[in-house]
C-alpha cells in the first residue's frame, strides 16, 4: 500500500512503535536526513506511483493515490520528526469506500488527529460520504473541511452560490458559503444523529456569519420541522455541540467590541479554535490576535477547544 | 353567564355542540376575547386565538397531524387532528398541552371547557 521502499520502511516503523521511535534523537536525525536527501514532494510521489501502475490504490483513481502519498509524506517528514506536529490525514472524497480503508489504515497512528475531506460538489449530508464518517467515528477522528482552491474550478468541484467568482477577492470573500451549505446539509440530513460521536472542524471559513446562520436554522426548524423529523432539538444546539470553527482570518469589524458580542453569540468558549494559517501571507499571530479575550475564554480558544477536539491530552 | 357556589366559576355560553364541525376550528368572541373551539378526537378544546409567536389568529389555521420524531430518513405520521398549525409561520402546537411541537417558545392559552345539555360553556 506504500509508494516506495524508503517510505515503506519508515511507515512500518511508525506503525510498530511510534512513540519510542519519534522521540529518539538518532531516529529523528535519520528521518530528517531522509527528508533532505529525498527532496520528495507529493507530486513526485504520485507520478512515480502512476508510472508503476501496480499500486493497489492507483486502480481506484489518482485521487486515492495522491491522498495516500500526502499522508505518507507528512507521516514521514513531519510526524516522525517531532511529536508536536499533528496531521489531519487527507482522504479522497471521490471514492469514500477506499477512503474509509485509508482512515482505518492510518487513523490510529499517533499524531493523526483528524480526517480531512477535500469536498466534491456533493453536500456533506449526502450518503456518498457516510463510509468516511463511519470510519472516522470508529477511530475517533473529527472530520475537517477547509477551502481547497478548487472551488468553482471544474465540474466536480464545490460551486460558489451564483456562479464562478471572477477574482481572488470575490473567491476569498465567498468561502463562508461552502461551510454554510455543508453544515446546513449535515444537520438537516441527520448526519449527526446517524453518527452520534462525529465532530466537524470547519477551518478557515470564518465565523462571524454563524449567529445569522444559527438563528435562521432555528427559525426554519420551527416552521418546517416536519420535513426533517429526525432533527429533534434546535439545530443551533447541534452545531454548537458538534461543529468547531477556526479563527483565521480573524474578522475585523468596524468597532472591536462587536467581535466580543459575536464571540458570545457563537458560544466561542466551545466552538472557536485559534489558528494561524502560518506561513500563508494572511496569517494571524497569537500575540496580536483576539487580545481582548478574558483569561478563561482565551484558554478555551487558544488551547482547550483544540485539545478536546483533537484529543491531545 | 352562570355562577356556582362559593368557588367562583364563571361560565360563558358559547355555542351548541352540534354547531361545531369535526376537526375544523371555529372562532367565537367570548366576553371580549377571540377564542377558537375545536372538536376533535371526541373532545372539544378552547384555544385563545393568538399565536405566541407573532400574535397571529392561530385558530384560523388548520388542524392536522405531524411527523413524529424519527430516525434519519424515516417518516412516521401521527397525532392526527391533534396539532394546530398557525396560518402565518406554520408553527405547530399540541392541542392536548398547548405546547409547541418544537422546543417550548411559548404556549397556546387553553381554556377549560364545560359541556352541559348539548351546550358548550367556557370557564373564563
Amino acid at each position: 500500500m506504500l509508494l516506495d521502499k524508503k517510505l515503506q520502511i519508515d511507515v512500518d516503523v511508525v506503525v510498530r512503535d511510534p512513540i519510542s521511535t519519534v522521540r529518539q534523537p538518532q531516529q529523528r536525525r535519520e528521518l530528517i536526513e531522509n527528508r533532505v536527501s529525498r527532496k520528495g514532494c507529493p507530486d513526485a510521489i504520485w507520478r512515480e506511483a502512476a508510472e508503476r501502475g501496480e499500486h493497489p490504490q492507483f486502480r481506484g483513481g489518482p485521487a486515492l493515490t495522491l491522498a495516500t502519498a500526502f499522508n505518507e509524506f507528512f507521516l514521514n517528514e513531519f510526524l516522525t520528526v517531532d511529536d508536536r506536529f499533528k496531521l489531519a490525514m487527507v482522504v479522497a472524497a471521490h471514492d469514500p469506500t477506499a477512503s474509509a480503508v485509508e482512515v482505518r489504515r492510518l487513523g490510529k497512528l499517533p499524531g493523526i488527529v483528524a480526517a480531512y475531506i477535500p469536498l466534491l460538489n456533493i453536500p456533506m449530508g449526502h450518503r456518498h460520504y457516510y463510509p468516511i464518517y463511519e470510519a472516522a467515528e470508529e477511530i475517533g477522528l473529527p472530520i475537517l473541511i477547509h477551502p481547497t482552491g478548487t472551488e468553482g474550478g471544474f465540474p466536480t468541484a464545490v460551486t460558489f452560490a451564483g456562479g464562478v467568482p471572477s477574482t481572488y477577492i470575490e473567491r476569498h470573500t465567498a468561502f463562508p458559503e461552502i461551510a454554510i451549505s455543508n453544515i446546513n446539509s449535515l444537520v438537516f440530513e441527520g448526519v449527526f444523529t446517524r453518527f452520534p460521536r462525529m465532530k466537524l472542524l470547519a477551518a478557515e471559513f470564518g465565523f462571524s456569519w454563524l449567529p445569522h446562520f444559527l438563528w435562521r436554522m432555528d427559525q426554519n426548524w420551527r416552521q418546517f420541522r416536519k420535513e426533517v423529523p429526525w432533527v429533534k432539538v434546535p439545530p443551533s444546539g447541534i452545531v454548537i455541540d458538534r461543529v468547531r470553527f477556526t479563527s483565521q482570518p480573524i474578522e475585523e469589524p468596524e468597532r472591536p467590541e462587536y467581535l466580543s458580542h459575536i464571540l458570545e453569540m457563537i458560544h466561542a468558549d466551545r466552538t472557536l479554535i485559534f489558528s494561524t494559517d502560518y506561513p500563508h501571507w494572511d496569517n494571524d499571530f497569537p500575540n496580536n490576535t483576539l487580545t481582548r479575550l478574558a483569561p478563561d475564554l482565551r484558554r478555551r480558544v487558544f488551547y482547550e477547544n483544540a485539545a478536546e477536539l483533537f484529543r491531545l491530552s | 353567564m352562570t355562577s356556582y357556589g362559593r368557588t367562583r366559576v364563571t361560565l360563558h355560553f358559547v355555542t351548541l355542540q352540534d354547531q361545531l364541525e369535526d376537526a375544523k376550528p371555529t372562532v367565537f368572541s367570548v366576553n371580549g376575547r377571540s377564542i377558537g373551539l375545536i372538536k376533535s378526537r371526541g373532545k372539544i378544546y378552547a384555544v385563545r386565538n393568538v399565536c405566541p409567536h407573532k400574535g397571529a389568529p392561530v385558530c384560523e389555521g388548520t388542524l392536522r397531524g405531524t411527523m413524529l420524531p424519527s430516525d434519519p430518513g424515516a417518516f412516521v405520521f401521527g397525532l392526527e387532528n391533534q396539532i394546530l398549525q398557525c396560518p402565518w409561520h406554520g408553527w405547530e402546537f399540541d392541542l392536548e398541552t398547548g405546547s409547541g411541537v418544537c422546543e417550548s417558545r411559548g404556549h397556546l392559552v387553553l381554556y377549560p371547557v364545560v359541556l352541559k345539555e348539548h351546550s358548550v360553556y367556557l370557564d373564563l
